[in-house]
């Protein structure tokens, strides 16, 4: 059988482990090119009623709640979805049996006709890849933007053609699994701890990360944070470097000089615009903006456009986002913040203290480091999930509530909040506890305001 | 009734039938994508043929050459209006424009400025002849208008149409027959325009690298800022000897952006091959040598100056957007004149070709030019 992908597959008897949105896309994409597919979820097909009609719709053989070594029976290559971790014992046994292990990332860069643009780091980087995506189209190039933001890279990798870019949002468990991927473009964010009870240590995480670069030659670009020592020293690979700063100039890059954003590119300059001309607010966002400027320099987009696109670009749903005011307390959805380092950004962009909900899923993260600052901005604490505990004892004297459910814990944040103050929604948590992601949460967050509001509006 | 050059009417009517079936070719499939609609491009581009066609049979049959000169600085004054508003009403919007909006269509001032810079031109040169006014007095005034008009159009931002501008002054300026040395300053003053664009724009600085890195050894940086320049080249080259025939070019699939405007000559060679890229040429060929043939023929200079402006004019588009199409110049964004998808160059283009057809109707016959010597002799 021959395999029609623009690079060819190790195997023609794939099997997907995981039936969450990636796996789910990648076994739709091997389908369209003819393979027989089978698919393996640890839950049961009643759990999983809608993944499980999608499949059958596709003509994938699926097993569920059966994830043991026999699903490799007849199997020449795996597709790993990014929500399995590689400890599972399936990972050993594909190993020791000698058939490749290809991240559902992988499978998308071999499809894709297009040069990808691959964005990873810890913190900001569904802001820096959806506004990377935007610079892209408003420079009238065909783009799809795609990875952990928005859809799968198996669902979108053929859509663009030669002409077009990928950019795609690369989370470190994609990167666990990947070989040959080689992107064109690779931007490096920055590195904090997160998803230690995946990756287990520190070392472990950032070198998941630096595989990004590997295969990178002389042709393609890297992009890294020359503000983070973290980053800094884990630089890897051959590609040409660019870089982004706030604090200093840079060779090759964007930075930040007397309040201005200024380009650098092949020993032309240029002094771009303010950086308070730019409508993303803190500086977390001007670091994502200037990653964003770094990684659209080999492109070359002439500068009124990407003026143009940062003056009107407002960001992403669940950043920080302004939901609504209500009676003078504002609501402001943060769901995205999933660990300990978006909270701690999230509580930066405010000079007032604020009424924080915060907890969800325990990940087994340090709030520690965070007491002094929680003591300065939060007015009031209302915690919610199995982090609560935590959360609590490790914030000691800062005011907290507990609240069985999101809905007790907007009321009795705007109750905290009254009269003129700010309600934050900033868990510091993953949400798997409570709700089936962050959007969820965020959403059914903004549900709950809009009830109060009419409540209000009734009172 | 004396009777002008017919190729002028010719060549720019079947430059327009050729763009018209281009434009449909490279542009239903966008026309799908973005509006659900195959003919959403084409019918508009009907819409202003239609218009194009009027203006351009009134302007052939009709236009009184001594009325447009008699009211040349009054048309210098309206362009240079619209291309202030333009420049204001873009600041004030929040960014650059180009663009004026009427009702559905959109005016660009720039067209219609290239056409009164011609005009206001030739009328102050043959008033002022350089070589007997000296440079203040004869030069100055007309180089200052036509740098600030040149200005105006950089602040858009439009470097080639500003350059080009820029460029059709300056030949003007020499058929006006000033003196060598004179013509060094306007030169100078480019030249040093263009280091100031340079230097106000350092960014360009690094695309001009990527240019010469191209030219000097040939590697393109497809997947960065050579895309465009790449799937033009795929697409020329695919073409082959006799093309792929009209309708059936893959490049205009969305690979080729801007395939309906500044790169619609590559979706005519990919289709039309290499055979219809050279009669293209020799269309485009042919206009620019009868424009000649009707500015060597004129005896009046305000006429003879005219008339090279409007050929200058459509020349230098042409030859321009070939070289964008086909790598030999920087990718800027400049149209096919008559063929690329687009309304007020359409208009502008066919109004020129009028003119030059309603100027070699005034002097086809050797008594236009006794006449027009007998009235100077009479004055």
């Amino acid at each position: 059988m021959t395999i029609d992908l623009r690079h060819p597959l190790p195997g023609a008897h794939p099997l997907v482990v995981g039936a969450g949105r990636s796996g789910i896309a990648a076994a739709r994409l091997l389908r369209r090119h003819g393979l027989g597919v089978r698919i393996c979820d640890i839950r049961s097909a009643a759990e999983a009623v809608e993944a499980a009609n999608v499949l059958e719709g596709i003509g994938v053989d699926a097993c569920w709640g059966s994830n043991d070594a026999s699903m490799l029976e007849g199997c020449d290559v795996v597709i790993w979805s990014p929500g399995v971790a590689i400890t599972h014992p399936l990972f050993a046994a594909a190993s020791a049996a000698g058939i490749p292990v290809l991240s559902e990332l992988e499978l998308g860069a071999l499809a894709s006709h297009a040069p990808l643009v691959c964005i990873t780091g810890t913190n900001g980087k569904s802001t820096t890849t959806d506004l990377t995506g935007a610079l892209i189209r408003a420079a009238g190039r065909e783009v799809e933007v795609c990875g952990n933001i928005g859809r799968a890279i198996c669902d979108v990798a053929e859509h663009v053609g030669p002409s077009g870019l990928l950019v795609v949002e690369v989370s470190s468990f994609q990167l666990e699994t990947v070989h040959r991927l080689k992107p064109f473009i690779a931007a490096w964010l920055n590195l904090t701890p997160d998803h230690l009870d995946r990756h287990g240590d520190f070392a472990t995480y950032g070198g998941a990360k630096q595989r990004l670069f590997e295969r990178q030659d002389e042709s393609d670009w890297s992009v890294w944070n020359a503000d983070d020592a973290e980053v800094t020293c884990r630089r890897t690979g051959h590609a040409e470097p660019l870089e982004f700063s706030s604090r200093h100039a840079v060779g090759a890059g964007a930075f930040v000089d007397g309040g201005e954003i200024v380009l650098e590119w092949r020993g032309g300059h240029e002094r771009l615009m303010p950086a308070r001309d730019v409508k993303l607010r803190g500086p977390h966002n001007l670091m994502n903006v200037l990653a964003a400027l770094s990684a659209t320099l080999p492109l070359e987009i002439a500068p009124p456009t990407l003026r143009e696109v940062l003056a009107d670009y407002g960001g992403l749903e669940h950043r920080l986002e302004p939901v609504a005011v209500v009676d003078g307390v504002q609501f402001v959805n943060d769901s995205k913040a999933t660990n300990v380092a978006s909270l701690e950004v999230a509580l930066d962009s405010y000079d007032q203290p604020v009424v924080l909900i915060a907890g969800g899923r325990d990940k087994g993260q340090d709030f520690m480091p965070l007491r002094d600052r929680a003591n300065r901005t939060v007015k009031t604490a209302v915690l919610i999930g199995e982090g609560a505990r935590r959360i609590a004892q490790a914030w000691n004297g800062v005011p907290v509530l507990h609240a069985p459910t999101l809905a007790e814990a907007v009321r009795l944040a705007y109750e905290a909040a009254k009269p003129h103050g700010t309600v934050l929604l900033s868990p510091g948590c993953a949400s798997f506890d409570m709700f089936k992601d962050y959007e969820d949460r965020g959403r059914q967050f903004k549900a709950e305001v809009l009830r109060v509001m009419r409540a209000e509006a009734q009172a | 009734m004396s009777r002008g050059d017919r190729w002028l009417l010719i060549l720019p009517l079947v430059l327009t039938a050729v763009g018209l079936v281009m434009v449909y070719s490279s542009s239903a499939i966008l026309g799908i994508t973005r509006y659900q609609d195959p003919d959403h491009f084409l019918t508009k581009q009907l819409f202003r043929v239609a218009l194009g066609l009027v203006v351009f049979a009134l302007v052939a049959l009709r236009a009184d050459l001594r009325f447009i000169e008699r009211h040349a600085p009054k048309l210098l004054g309206v362009a240079v209006a619209l291309l202030v508003f333009v420049v204001v009403a873009g600041h004030v919007a929040g960014g650059a424009t180009r663009w004026i909006r009427l009702g559905t269509m959109t005016l660009q001032p720039t067209d219609l400025a290239r056409l009164a810079a011609v005009v206001f031109l030739a009328w102050w040169l043959k008033r002022r002849p350089p070589a007997e006014h000296g440079f203040a007095r004869g030069l100055l005034p007309p180089l200052a208008i036509v740098g600030a008009m040149a200005g105006l159009i950089l602040l858009q931002p439009n470097l080639s149409s500003a350059g080009l501008l820029a460029a059709t002054g300056f030949t003007l300026i020499f058929l006006a027959e000033a003196p060598v040395l004179h013509l060094a300053v306007p030169f100078g003053v480019g030249l040093g325009g263009v280091a100031v664009a340079l230097y106000t724009h350092p960014y360009m600085m690094g695309r001009v690298r990527t240019f010469i890195g191209f030219v000097l050894t040939g590697t393109l940086e497809s997947r960065g800022s050579g895309w465009q320049l790449d799937q033009s080249l795929i697409a020329i080259g695919s073409g082959g000897w006799l093309g792929r025939g009209l309708g059936a070019g893959l490049q205009k699939y969305l690979f080729l952006p801007e395939a309906h405007t500044d790169f619609i000559f590559s979706i005519l060679a990919e289709e039309l091959g290499f055979l219809g890229s050279t009669v293209l040429l020799a269309l485009f060929s042919l206009l620019v040598w009868r424009g000649l043939k009707v500015t060597a023929r004129t005896a009046d200079p305000f006429q003879f100056l005219f008339a090279a402006g409007l050929t200058l004019q459509l020349g230098l588009y042409a030859i321009v957007n070939l070289a964008v199409a086909t790598g030999l110049a920087p990718t800027t964004g400049l149209p096919l004149p008559f063929v690329s998808y687009g309304g007020s160059a359409l208009l502008a283009n066919l109004a020129a070709a009028g003119l030059l057809y309603r100027i070699s109707v005034v002097n086809e016959t050797g008594e236009a030019v006794a006449r027009e010597r007998w009235s100077r002799e009479a004055a």
